[in-house]
């Protein structure tokens, strides 16, 4: 499996590096949306603070009192955000999947590996994706409704406990769970959006209980690159974060420096995502791959 | 939970070795030995001043000492990380920030204070507050800024001294607040009437605002118009700062727009009203200042980091899809 697992992953970096290009693509977009989720609040922080001393005060350190005065003066606004948020990434995750599905198509192709296949494969695939997308939500929402049914349960059963420790390990087993079924609906959904591109399957059902079953059969194998590239994201955070914490904010010259560290991170890990594809296609194409039959034929040598 | 020479804590098991959670716990229930124990209070009237006065020592003892705790969140509702959560989606952070953040000790009675500033006053009776969350506003939130509050009126040291006097004549007895606001007049110059009026008896806001100001070369004077938009009035510390030096001037005037003119030199930097925060009822400190420039530092700041935050958290919400 190790040995699999490398070459998935030279697999996946190789062709992430061969479309390059698609890496600014993917953070133009996210770059777009980011700034109009930013805006309101750059207006906002902009006629409060601009003439204030708050402004000085903050370049010496994070002013907390402020920061609490500042979320309950705009309650209002800050209880529209995350609605705001999750519209806007709603939409974000629809360029996504036409994304994704051009991605997989120059996969299906890299011999052309053209820009029009990228475009073309996003539109082709555009609508099975968002069938996947949906059902996929719909699993989440299911995860998340029995995951806070288990809350509820949880606070219950303990609400007299003496100890807090049987309230700890249970609470721990319950989130292992959640996420464990978070992750293996990411997965299926990726595989099935796999499956519907490499062998161009229009009946989603089967594509979805092929990549089900290909998930479960090779479920160390997924699971394992999927942790894998999980963790180069982590690491590259836990990096992030790092120099971060050393870089300090009072002059101009460091704010730019933390932004173009900040992009640096955002870029990795759109890499990584391109990755993610890209292995999983190579996985997926490679184990499930019709064996060649070699073909033998008798011949009568005495004719 | 306080109880005559004895007091229980609770507290989660994974805990931050810099978080200051049991610490403040156990000096808070601690300072109920004597505000609650040795002195008492009917607390279904007046919660807040055992309360309030339990958690205005714990705040100073953290003060005294230089302790403040640094703010952090927990992932899945228990695993607690040392930063600042921004949003959240039920146990799962979604935007987060994990610089170290000092939080002020009185943060706490701030943001409780804030959530039902204008709704109940002190004088309140404790079992007629509607809710649990107006209940911990007034007796924990409000309180504890009250007595904060009256030390820096005071002075620090003069208050605790009042207080330890106000221990010793009444310890082992029962005490009403107006008992502690006469005995407190009593021992204190300054007429603290205005105080109590508007911050025990009333549920009043406070918040003071310079409106604008504008430098008089000709007479090297300040032009500062300062507005009263809450209904609270306290007396204002107005400072003008210039390169060189800080030049301060207290104003007890209780209309709610003032225009004072400030000599200054040179051409000032701005204008700030509580420098050093001694009211901690002010519930905008955004607007206790005013520079003549425009500065765009923090907005940058922040708006930065929001935009790096958003970036991520379409890059989560882009990976589920």
């Amino acid at each position: 499996m190790i040995k699999e697992i490398k070459q998935t992953l030279l697999y996946s970096a190789r062709f992430t590096y061969q479309n390059k290009m698609l890496v600014f693509l993917y953070w133009a977009t996210n770059l777009g949306f980011a700034l109009v989720l930013t805006f309101p609040l750059f207006t906002l922080l902009k006629e409060e603070l601009q003439y204030s001393a708050i402004n000085s005060h903050f370049a010496a350190e994070f002013d907390f009192l402020w920061y609490i005065q500042f979320l309950t003066h705009h309650d209002t606004m800050v209880n529209v955000i995350p609605g705001l948020v999750i519209s806007i990434a709603l939409l974000y995750n629809l360029i996504q999947l036409f994304y994704t599905g051009g991605f997989l198509a120059i996969a299906a192709h890299p011999q052309k590996n053209h820009i029009v296949d990228f475009f073309f494969g996003g539109v082709r695939y555009f609508y099975r994706f968002v069938a996947v997308y949906l059902v996929t939500i719909l699993l989440y929402f299911v995860i998340i409704s029995i995951n806070s049914l288990l809350v509820g349960i949880g606070n219950r059963l303990f609400a007299d406990s003496q100890s807090t420790l049987p309230e700890f390990f249970f609470h721990f087993a319950r989130y292992t769970l959640f996420l464990f079924w978070i992750v293996v609906v990411n997965v299926v959904a990726d595989y099935s959006k796999v499956a519907i591109a490499s062998k161009d399957e229009s009946n989603l059902i089967r594509a979805a209980v092929k990549a089900f079953l290909f998930v479960k059969d090779n479920f160390a194998l997924t699971i394992s690159i999927f942790l894998i590239l999980a963790s180069f994201v982590s690491a590259a955070a836990l990096a992030y974060n790092f120099v971060d914490g050393f870089i300090p904010k009072d002059s101009w010259y460091l704010i730019i420096a933390t932004f173009f560290i900040q992009q640096m991170l955002i870029i990795f890990r759109l890499i990584i995502r391109m990755q993610f594809y890209a292995s999983e296609y190579y996985i997926y194409n490679d184990l499930t791959a019709e064996p060649v039959r070699a073909y033998f034929e008798e011949i009568n040598k005495d004719v | 939970m306080e109880y005559p020479g004895l007091a229980t804590i609770q507290h989660s098991p994974l805990i931050l070795s810099s978080s200051l959670e049991i610490e403040k716990l156990i000096v808070h229930e601690f300072a109920h030995q004597y505000f609650y124990g040795a002195i008492a209070n009917n607390e279904t009237y007046e919660g807040w001043f055992d309360e309030g006065m339990a958690s205005y020592l714990t705040s100073s003892m953290l003060d005294v000492n230089a302790l403040s705790d640094v703010s952090s969140f927990k992932l899945f509702g228990q695993f607690p990380i040392r930063g600042l959560e921004i949003l959240s989606m039920g146990e799962i952070p979604l935007i987060y920030t994990l610089i170290k953040i000092k939080i002020p000790n009185q943060a706490n009675a701030m943001r409780s204070y804030y959530l039902h500033a204008n709704e109940a006053a002190l004088s309140d009776s404790s079992y007629l507050l509607s809710s649990l969350s107006m209940y911990n506003a007034i007796t924990y939130g409000k309180s504890e800024l009250f007595f904060k509050t009256l030390e820096r009126i005071t002075g620090k040291q003069k208050f605790i001294k009042t207080l330890s006097k106000f221990y010793n004549q009444y310890k082992n007895s029962h005490v009403t607040a107006k008992q502690f606001f006469t005995f407190l007049q009593a021992n204190t110059a300054r007429n603290l009437s205005w105080y109590i009026k508007n911050y025990y008896d009333e549920s009043f806001v406070c918040d003071y605002a310079i409106k604008s100001i504008e430098y008089l070369p000709a007479s090297k004077e300040c032009r500062v118009d300062v507005r009263r938009n809450g209904e609270a009035f306290f007396p204002c510390e107005i400072s003008l700062i210039t390169q060189k030096d800080t030049i301060t001037k207290t104003i007890n005037n209780d209309k709610r727009f003032f225009t004072i003119y400030l000599k200054s030199p040179e051409v000032p930097i701005g204008v700030e009203i509580d420098l050093h925060r001694k009211n901690y009822f002010d519930v905008n400190l955004a607007n206790n200042s005013k520079m003549l420039r425009k500065q765009y530092a923090a907005t940058t700041y922040f708006s930065m980091r929001w935009f790096f935050w958003i970036q991520n958290l379409l890059l989560v919400f882009g990976s589920l899809a």
